[in-house]
């Protein structure tokens, strides 16, 4: 099994992310997946830049302006009609969410209306289809990164407690279990209540206690407090929790909670689909550190008297995240693929916003327009796909 | 092994309790009122077919569906709350008046209040102001929650016309309560949790026996009873996933023995490569292209091979015979279902393949003399297989949900379309229940799955 001699902390993880990237770039298809992943955050970016119907640069009258760049200026200026000297659009010259007013057809690509064409067609209502494109891959990857960031973080954080520490070692007192449980559990009554004040007037009184404790069982010289010492099962609890989100398809527990939320947004729908992944990230790396948990270096560590933190932040996670690395890139392109079924099937984000499963959904109901089906659809599969072979590289070789 | 059985056995009780007190707690966190919905659909009429009192009608309702009994077997409520705030059943009535508790944190004074709002209503001003629809209006407001200033106001407002209209016992009154409310609003900051214990008699209670014993609950959608849909759900979800797994493992397996015994030639390596790609395409978008395309005739004629779909309606014949009438509307959806877990499960053969290939004893077949064929399939193929089987078994929970995407698509009454309709419905029975069936499923047949795998196992067995 290869160990990697860690030269340096957490933070300095770039050592393994440039041998990972290293093999990605040794194969042509690892390359040409990132070279895709890359563009598509740009074009997440650059989404207002090049897909707006405000033009970049406009003189009219001899005033020059860039209108893209003053958000709230123009927003009723109709553009098609003003009387320019000098007009320079962006790449697409629409919004993706201009109705056409006039006509509200179906166009087919490559249809002009007023001198400007639409690339790809538009939908029933006039939208440009390209444009929903490029402003979706915003969300699309939204949703993807910021998510599995969610994800890593939880996931990260209760994989190490129920793998490092599992069941037996981490010892604490009656007090302090006493004092958190009751803690928590008034912290959320009262912010359940909507009572900050008396949240943060128990959190204060709280964390006094807490002081006082650990400053009394720690101390030797008044030992007539003897700390009665128990030991915190963070491995069953944390397994038990994993189960129970286990049980359900991540698209029920998703839409049942889209439904129970009163006023439905993107965000919500990230911070679910975190929520969802957590677990898989945890079991992961509980059983990566399992495996390196009682090797000798890690042993030594704690002999020579490191802190249950400083191991852990150099000596077992960088050794033990490797595939977890793996999982996320595959979690990425799942959680593009669940939030575009949401889109899909008209129970997601608000109907505003437009993201590439909104776009397929209307393919559904109008056969003729081959466009709407087609050209959605293949964003989404090249950057699930991408995703799919940049976790495959990572772990066929590394 | 049986100690094993009954220790994991234990382990998802837990489990499951989470999972009926989460299905139910989403049943009445949501804001939709059942009796409500119900009362919509059945019409208030009595006997004679005459409109009766709404209010009458919804608190019978209520008691019949037992909504006027605690929520579960305690509760932890602020210490302002009345002890008897579950029998408020109307939801509107219980939001509003935890908002005002909230505020206030004092129940005698919103009791107060109501009174007070109560007795001018009915209070008949003998010279007639000119005031009179002003301070009706005020009054209806005062009814409605707003917020504590807009309510100062209103008080304030009826009390200057109760003062020109002489009437000052009233006026007296209000002046009195708007104090009251005033001293309340910034003073009562300190509150602490209550435990209640409620005992045997509550809904959750209610609500979990009925699991066992045929539960009565109606669907908010069409007033029916539950069970029914759900059983001819399950009928469609899990039959068509049984053929679709059939044909996966029917399909699966031989390609799966071959490319993993043809390794490295130019065919195998483009059928994965082919394989990859089909399992990154999305169900639905793959689902979609083919209903635009193949599904009608407007790009060509040819192209037209499958009936449309959209035409599907349940009659009250038996199952068999209907999925028999609709076999040929069925072949679009179970190839979608089948696809996915067909890529997945040759990938899966083939890599477990691979690895048994490098354990000693293949080796060992090969110099006694059998042919490699022979090998692989007596000896390499069956360890091969014991991996699939908590994949199987797995993939039955996912049976029980129905796929949501192709059974929407493709029209087809299953769970996930049930499902479907229930979350834009707001039919939060439904979704409950349905949650509830889902959840215990997955669990109870991924611990069959484990056992399953420990018994064919002797390594793990035996340890």
């Amino acid at each position: 099994m290869e160990i990697y001699y860690t030269h340096g902390s957490i933070l300095k993880l770039d050592f393994h992310k440039l041998k990972a990237l290293k093999h990605i770039r040794k194969s042509g298809l690892g390359k040409l997946a990132l070279g895709i992943v890359i563009v598509n955050i740009l074009l997440a970016i650059f989404a207002d830049i090049i897909a707006n119907e405000k033009p970049l640069f406009v003189k009219i009258d001899g005033v020059t302006s860039f209108p893209i760049l003053q958000q709230n200026k123009y927003t009723k200026t109709d553009w098609t009609k003003a009387a320019y000297e000098k007009v320079i659009y962006p790449l697409i010259p629409f919004s993706p969410n201009t109705i056409n007013k006039n006509e509200r057809a179906l166009l087919q690509p490559g249809s002009k209306v007023n001198n400007k064409r639409h690339l790809l067609g538009t939908d029933s209502i006039g939208r440009d289809v390209a444009a929903g494109i490029i402003h979706g891959t915003r969300w699309a990857l939204l949703v993807g990164l910021l998510s599995m960031l969610m994800a890593m973080i939880l996931g990260v954080s209760f994989g190490v407690l129920s793998g490092y520490f599992g069941d037996h070692r981490y010892e604490s007192n009656v007090f302090q279990v006493v004092l958190f449980i009751s803690w928590l559990f008034l912290f959320c009554f009262y912010l359940l209540h909507h009572s900050i004040i008396l949240a943060c007037l128990v959190s204060v009184i709280y964390l006094i206690l807490f002081l006082l404790v650990t400053r009394i069982t720690k101390n030797k010289a008044l030992s007539l407090v003897q700390p009665f010492p128990l030991k915190i099962p963070f491995d069953m609890i944390i397994m038990r929790s994993i189960e129970i989100w286990r049980s359900v398809p991540a698209l029920f527990i998703l839409l049942s909670v889209m439904a129970w939320v009163q006023k439905p947004s993107i965000y919500i729908v990230v911070l679910i689909i975190g929520l969802l992944r957590w677990p898989g990230i945890a079991r992961l790396l509980r059983a990566e550190i399992l495996k390196i948990r009682d090797i000798e270096y890690i042993q030594s560590a704690k002999v020579l008297g490191l802190s249950h933190w400083n191991i852990i932040k150099n000596h077992v996670l960088p050794n033990s995240l490797g595939p977890v690395f793996i999982l996320a890139a595959f979690g990425i392109s799942n959680s593009i693929l669940l939030e575009a079924t949401i889109s899909f099937l008209g129970i997601g984000a608000s109907t505003e916003v437009v993201t590439w499963g909104s776009l397929l959904s209307e393919a559904r109901s109008h056969f003729s327009a081959w466009w709407l089906a087609l050209f959605p659809g293949i964003c989404i599969f090249l950057l699930v796909l991408s995703f799919n072979v940049i976790g495959e590289r990572m772990s066929g070789k590394g | 092994m049986l100690k094993y059985i009954l220790y994991r056995l234990l382990l998802i009780v837990p489990t499951l309790l989470v999972i009926c007190i989460f299905s139910f707690f989403l049943f009445h966190s949501s804001s939709t009122d059942p009796v409500d919905s119900l009362l919509n659909i059945r019409g208030i009429q009595d006997a004679e077919n005459k409109y009766v009192d709404y209010e009458k009608e919804y608190n019978k309702l209520a008691r019949e569906m037992k909504l006027d009994i605690p929520m579960f077997y305690f509760s932890i409520l602020p210490s302002y709350y009345p002890d008897d705030f579950y029998k408020i059943t109307n939801k509107g009535k219980k939001e509003k008046y935890k908002s005002l508790l909230e505020r206030y944190k004092d129940w005698r004074l919103i009791q107060n209040v109501d009174k007070l709002i109560a007795r001018l209503e009915n209070h008949q001003t003998e010279p007639v102001s000119e005031n009179r629809t002003a301070i009706e209006n005020t009054i209806v407001q005062l009814k409605r929650n707003h917020s504590h200033e807009d309510r100062m106001a209103q008080l304030q407002f009826l009390e200057q016309e109760y003062i020109s209209l002489n009437s000052t016992e009233l006026s007296n009154e209000i002046n009195q309560v708007s104090n009251a409310m005033h001293k309340a609003f910034e003073q009562n900051i300190f509150f602490y949790p209550k435990v209640k214990v409620h005992g045997f008699s509550n809904q959750f209670h209610h609500w979990f026996i009925g699991l066992f014993s045929g539960s009565k609950q109606l669907s908010l959608a069409d007033g029916l009873p539950i069970k029914q849909k759900i059983k001819s759900g399950l009928q469609w979800s899990l039959s068509m996933s049984i053929i679709s797994i059939l044909l996966a493992l029917l399909i699966s397996i031989p390609l799966g023995f071959w490319s993993a015994s043809h390794q490295n030639s130019r065919f195998e390596k483009s059928l994965s490569i082919l394989l990859y790609f089909i399992y990154a395409m999305p169900v639905f978008w793959l689902a979609t292209l083919l209903i635009v395309y193949f599904t009608n005739d407007y790009y060509a004629k040819w192209m037209n091979i499958f009936p449309s779909v959209g035409i599907f309606y349940s009659k009250d014949t038996s199952f068999v015979s209907q999925f028999i009438d609709h076999s040929k509307l069925l072949i679009l959806p179970i190839y979608c279902l089948t696809i996915h877990s067909l890529v997945y499960l040759i990938r899966q053969i083939r890599m477990s393949m691979l690895l048994e290939m490098e354990q000693p004893y293949y080796f060992n077949a090969l110099s006694k003399g059998l042919t490699k064929r022979k090998a692989m399939l007596v000896h390499i193929l069956p360890n091969a297989l014991i991996p699939l089987i908590t994949i199987i078994i797995g993939a039955i929970p996912g049976a029980f949900a129905g796929s949501l995407v192709i059974e929407v698509l493709f029209n087809i009454p299953g769970m996930g379309r049930l499902m479907f309709q229930a979350i834009q419905l707001d039919d939060w029975t439904m979704i409950s229940a349905l949650l509830f069936i889902v959840a215990s499923a997955t669990v109870i047949f991924y611990l069959i799955g484990d056992i399953l795998y420990t018994w064919f196992n002797p390594k793990i067995r035996f340890s």
